[in-house]
């Protein structure tokens, strides 16, 4: 069953791991060696895996299984990583990200995975039957220090323990220490890890029986070495699941349909005893600062403790182990001492418990409280077992546990005990209760306890990721209440000052320092990140919009105020004595405003930083990109990126993501050579492309270059000049520059020749339109032979635009300052009429004119009819002069869209709302010279449409016939 | 027997039930509004024009941050203009703002005139012409209050887009 509720956050989270996984995936196929990338990649799988798994959704819970699994024995070395198999996982993580897609829309998981299931077994196949000792030599975990220098002991006793080796005893002697349960460890490792491919065959596998009779030599090879290692409660494990196999083999003899999913369990429930196995089998990451880290470095080091503990060697490092093992005999004896029968419930839950609680164990300790205990406990219980611990977990869900165990918390509190321990105790169990409250994010109830229980409280957050992404915890309704009750109260307030006395009295001022510095790292990792509708943000944006446009308001009104300050000194003549009153009210509101002024900038700031995103969201999604466009060709191209952490909004970021999808793949198609051509141009061989982002003032500005062949300006003249474009004496007065633009007109690749020819251009209207529409520009730069660059500048934000404020009659408009060029003043008699367009003549070229006032149908009020105000505006390649009446001014302005029906077609783009309150209509200006266009020809009678045209604009044509073709249909 | 008798019993609550109607005058027709559907009623604030707009979109409003469409009532529903009135109404207008399937909208009348009760039951379905060229088509129903007919306007038909759009196509 489809958990609904959580599947829109399952969405967003896999989509995350499915995007790093892409750029690791990427990676490894350049550094195929690396064990880090692979880490990293299995690590996302298995997040991938977990979550699927939570909410119910089988399809991608299995791939990733397997796919999991792959990587397991890429990780181990078995297999080489090859090219053939990055292609693979690459097109199980597309799978994967197809299948989410699906979810996304309908809400069910739709394409079929069997195929690239097939082609995963095909490589995990292979190694069904590993060699045991081969294992042993190549999957040393180099995480593990325990395992490091002791090959040739390991050998020996793993051949012993193997042998299903019985006179332990000897052994147990010789070499029951820290080095014997690293090579147990590892071997349970490998075994397992055999059992689980094993068992993966099983359900399709005809010879299933006999796969069965295998693992269950390899559990029983297990047991003996738990019994040897003196792990009852494992054992206990083994002999159920050898049972459990049994009864599955009977079943299968009789002919009977069997599940093998307990498989499963068993192993999951095994590795969760191991908190180093689970670390194996699920995170194997060092590198990265995230949460899973700060596990493996609380369980490496706590394995450390315990293994360390189990030896009754008497060196300094041992009190660590003496204190904790202390303390978890404390808890032990007393619950077991009432509470016997309960030692070997074995659930999930319990399991899960132990896990955490070892993790916190640790981080609850840090060396300085250690060495303070030292001298308060003595090394009593050498013969400690480290299953104890897990037995005594065992207990927890209980309800009559907590009340001895608060008792015990009482009883050490007066004295009974340190106050570290009573600290330990306490804060053994509070991760543990956040953890089982609730499984989701409860940000009211953990926060509290990260901010305050600081380390531990680290440890708090991190064995709650790990529990809601490993293995959702089954909910116990009485556990919650009192779990919820005991940790607020007596974990949170008091312990941490107890925690910092004993710190200062005890360590050293480096160690201090280590450790504060060990906090502030562990801060970070677990980085608090907030989802939030992004309408709301939005509606937060639309308010600060709102004090934006107030301070305008101030503003004015404090001119207002100097003004009737002015007129009070010269109309009412004003003593002195008044007039200072009326100028210190003026200054008082002087200041509010400034005032005001500032705290809406801040805020207004803060807000759209809400918004923004590193601009990697962007970039990384193009490697992959350049990956498959070069596949099939002979090309070698390199994408360096750079500047990747510039914010811009994330509106723009999805908004510009097409166009340069377009820009790339123009730069890969037909910018970068061949390789063989690069090298007869003494070129090197790979070729460069370069994705950079910067920021300038209020805008992003994208530059895409390559170092390909560039674009020939001469081609691109001549196909202009062809298609009829352009007119040749408009060609001569061009620059290179501005040739080359031309390949952004509308139409102007369509044809087949020019795209053939050129090779650019394909669709470049679009791109060029689309960055338009973010009030952004294009640029395009070439030098031929050597390169090409494209420029993309995009403001900040969407939501709020520099603009430039001008009169129209009565009217206000706001033309968005990103389209105007220049403002001119010109006579009217300068203007001369070219086939019925107005036109002035502006620095050699010919500008046509559009008067708002005539299109907006307003009458112009300006009493000067000589002389008028002009804003050149460029709306891609063609540039335009609007008059007004009056320039007012440039201001920043809050965009509010308008009703459809008024938007569209209409020339504007939305409206805004000015400081005293009134509306200005935002003009589109891009819509506008159409519209004015289909205007003229409208005038000029349809007849001389064709006439007309040659002078306009591709553009224009377009929308000239869509205008006809849609008034003909109404 | 007794299933039916509740049926009936029902039927006549619901029936009994009333209505709350905003009045308003254009001209001399009378019209009603759910009061449900009536978000505010202001008068005199400026409008701004849209050039382009379709005649009967007098423009926008500033309405708390929000710009807001209004139509001008009479021009949608094409009723004749009193001459002599219209010199008046544009220093004295009401608009009603109306929320009209989640679209904020208002739309200029000559006058509110008082919020009414009305009985479900007494609204009768709309005649073919009713009356100053007011096309059947915009009217919910019709129910007579004190020997006057209040006109029900379907609000939703009025603000139709498809016809809007036409409608400007056609300008």
């Amino acid at each position: 069953m489809i958990d609904y509720s959580m599947l829109q956050e399952f969405i967003t989270e896999a989509g995350e791991h499915l995007d790093e996984m892409e750029s690791d995936l990427l990676q490894l196929e350049v550094d195929p060696e690396n064990r880090d990338i692979l880490n990293d990649i299995f690590r996302e799988t298995h997040s991938v895996k977990g979550a699927a798994e939570y909410v119910g959704l089988e399809k991608i819970a299995t791939l990733s299984h397997h796919l999991e699994n792959l990587l397991e024995i890429l990780r181990q070395g078995k297999i080489s990583v090859t090219h053939n198999i990055i292609d693979l996982l690459i097109s199980a993580r597309d799978r994967m990200v197809r299948l989410t897609d699906e979810l996304d829309r309908f809400n069910k998981e739709k394409t079929e995975i069997e195929d690239i299931l097939k082609l995963i077994h095909g490589y995990s196949g292979e190694d069904q039957l590993p060699e045991e000792k081969a294992e042993n030599s190549t999957s040393v975990d180099d995480t593990e220090p325990e395992a490091i220098n002791l090959d040739d002991l390991e050998q020996e006793i793993d051949e012993k323990i193997e042998n299903e080796n019985s006179n332990s005893d000897e052994i147990y002697e010789e070499d029951y220490d820290s080095e014997l349960f690293g090579i147990y460890l590892q071997q349970l490792e490998e075994i397992i890890s055999y059992i689980q491919t094993q068992a993966l065959q099983l359900p399709d596998a005809d010879n299933s029986e006999e796969i069965l009779d295998d693992i269950v030599k390899k559990i029983e090879s297990l047991r003996s070495s738990a019994n040897y290692m003196g792990y009852e409660s494992l054992v206990n494990i083994y002999k159920k699941w050898i049972d459990e196999i049994r009864d599955v083999q009977e079943g299968i003899s009789l002919g009977e349909s069997v599940s093998f999913h307990f498989m499963k369990d068993f192993t999951d429930k095994i590795v969760s005893r191991f908190p180093k196995l689970k670390e194996t089998f699920s995170e194997k990451t060092k590198e990265r600062p995230k949460v899973h880290d700060h596990i493996s470095e609380d369980t490496q080091a706590l394995q450390e403790t315990i293994i360390e503990a189990d030896s009754t060697e008497n060196d300094e490092d041992l009190d660590f182990d003496d204190v904790i093992q202390n303390e978890l005999d404390f808890f032990d004896d007393e619950p077991e001492e009432r509470e016997p029968a309960a030692t070997q419930e074995k659930d999930d839950i319990n399991l899960t418990l132990d896990d955490e609680q070892k993790q916190d164990t640790d981080s609850t300790f840090d060396e300085g409280s250690i060495q303070s205990e030292k001298q308060g406990i003595s090394k009593k219980d050498e013969d400690i077992e480290v299953i104890d611990l897990s037995e005594m977990e065992l207990l927890i869900d209980d309800q009559k546990l907590y009340d001895k165990l608060d008792k015990a918390f009482d009883s050490t509190a007066e004295g009974l005990m340190d106050p570290v321990s009573v600290k330990l105790d306490e804060e053994l169990f509070s991760p543990v209760d956040v953890t089982h409250v609730d499984p989701l994010p409860d940000k009211s109830f953990s926060e509290p306890s990260v901010q305050n229980l600081d380390k531990s409280g680290e440890s708090v957050e991190a064995s709650f990721f790990e529990t809601q992404t490993d293995q959702p915890v089954s909910e116990n309704p009485e556990i919650l209440e009192t779990e919820a009750e005991i940790t607020p109260g007596s974990t949170s307030s008091e312990i941490p000052m107890e925690k910092t006395e004993t710190e200062e009295a005890s360590e050293p001022p480096e160690k201090i320092i280590e450790h504060r510095q060990k906090s502030v790292f562990g801060e970070r990792l677990v980085k608090q990140t907030l989802r939030v509708d992004a309408k709301k943000i939005d509606s937060l944006m639309n308010q600060v919009g709102e004090l934006v446009v107030s301070r305008a308001w101030f503003s004015q009104l404090f001119n207002e105020m100097r003004d009737f300050q002015q007129y009070l000194k010269e109309s009412m003549s004003l003593d002195k004595k008044e007039m200072k009153q009326v100028r210190g009210l003026t200054f008082r509101l002087s200041e509010a405003t400034v005032n005001l002024g500032r705290v809406a900038n801040e805020l207004q700031e803060g807000i759209m930083k809400v918004r923004m995103l590193p601009i990697s969201n962007l970039f990384n999604r193009y490697p992959r990109l350049i990956r498959d466009l070069t596949r099939e060709t002979s090309k070698k191209v390199e994408l360096k990126i750079k500047g990747e952490d510039t914010e811009l909004d994330k509106m723009i970021i999805e908004q510009i993501s097409d166009p340069m999808v377009h820009i790339l793949r123009n730069a890969v198609d037909h910018g970068i050579e061949p390789t063989d051509e690069r090298i007869a141009k003494g070129k090197p061989e790979t070729g460069n492309i370069i994705l950079e982002a910067y920021h300038e003032s209020n805008h992003v500005v994208i530059e895409i270059k390559d170092d390909g062949k560039g674009i020939n300006p001469e081609t691109i003249k001549e196909t202009a000049l062809q298609n009829g474009f352009i007119s040749r004496e408009e060609v001569d007065q061009m620059t290179p520059k501005e040739i080359i633009s031309l390949i952004m007109k509308p139409g102007f690749s369509t044809a087949g020749k020019v795209t053939h020819t050129s090779g650019r251009g394909v669709g470049m209207d679009v791109v060029k339109k689309n960055v338009e529409k973010l009030n952004g520009t294009l640029e395009i730069d070439s030098r031929l032979g050597k390169e090409t660059q494209f420029r993309i500048k995009i403001p900040l934000t969407l939501a709020i635009i520099a603009a430039l404020m001008v009169r129209v009659g009565k009217d206000l408009f706001t033309v968005p300052l990103a389209n105007v060029e220049e403002t001119i003043r010109i006579f009217y008699e300068d203007i001369t009429t070219i086939e019925g367009v107005e036109v002035i003549y502006l620095r050699n070229t010919t500008l046509p004119l559009i008067r708002l006032s005539e299109i907006f149908g307003i009458s112009s009020m300006e009493k000067d009819h000589k002389k008028a105000f002009v804003v050149v505006v460029s709306t891609g390649m063609r540039k335009v002069g609007l008059v007004v009446d009056s320039l007012i001014g440039q201001e920043e302005v809050v965009i509010k869209p308008l009703v459809d029906y008024l938007q569209e077609n209409s020339g504007f783009s939305g409206a805004t709302i000015l400081g005293d309150g009134s509306i200005s209509l935002i003009l589109d200006v891009y819509e506008l010279v159409n519209l004015t266009i289909g205007n003229r020809l409208r005038q000029l009678g349809l007849g001389t449409f064709q006439g007309s045209t040659s002078q306009l604009g591709d553009s224009e044509k377009h929308s000239i016939k869509k205008k006809l073709s849609t008034s003909t249909i109404h | 027997m007794q299933q039916e008798a509740y049926t009936r019993e029902t039927e006549q609550v619901e029936k009994e039930q009333l209505i709350q109607l905003v009045g308003f005058m254009i001209g001399k027709e009378y019209f009603g509004v759910d009061i449900l559907m009536v978000q505010e009623i202001i008068r005199s604030t400026p409008i701004t024009a849209v050039p382009n707009s379709p005649d009967f979109i007098e423009g926008v409003i500033n309405l708390r941050g929000s710009i807001i469409p209004v139509i001008d009532l009479r021009k949608r529903l094409n009723l004749l203009k009193i001459k002599d009135k219209e010199n008046k109404e544009k220093e004295d207008i009401w608009i009603i703002i109306l929320d009209v399937e989640g679209r904020t909208t208002g739309f200029i009348v000559d006058m509110v005139t008082e919020v009414l009760k009305i009985q479900e039951d007494s609204i009768e379905s709309p005649p073919e012409i009713v009356s100053a060229g007011l096309k059947s088509q915009y009217i919910r129903g019709v129910c007579k209050i004190d020997k006057r007919l209040l006109i029900l306007l379907d609000f939703n038909r009025i603000l139709l887009l498809d016809e809007i759009k036409k409608l400007k196509d056609v300008d």
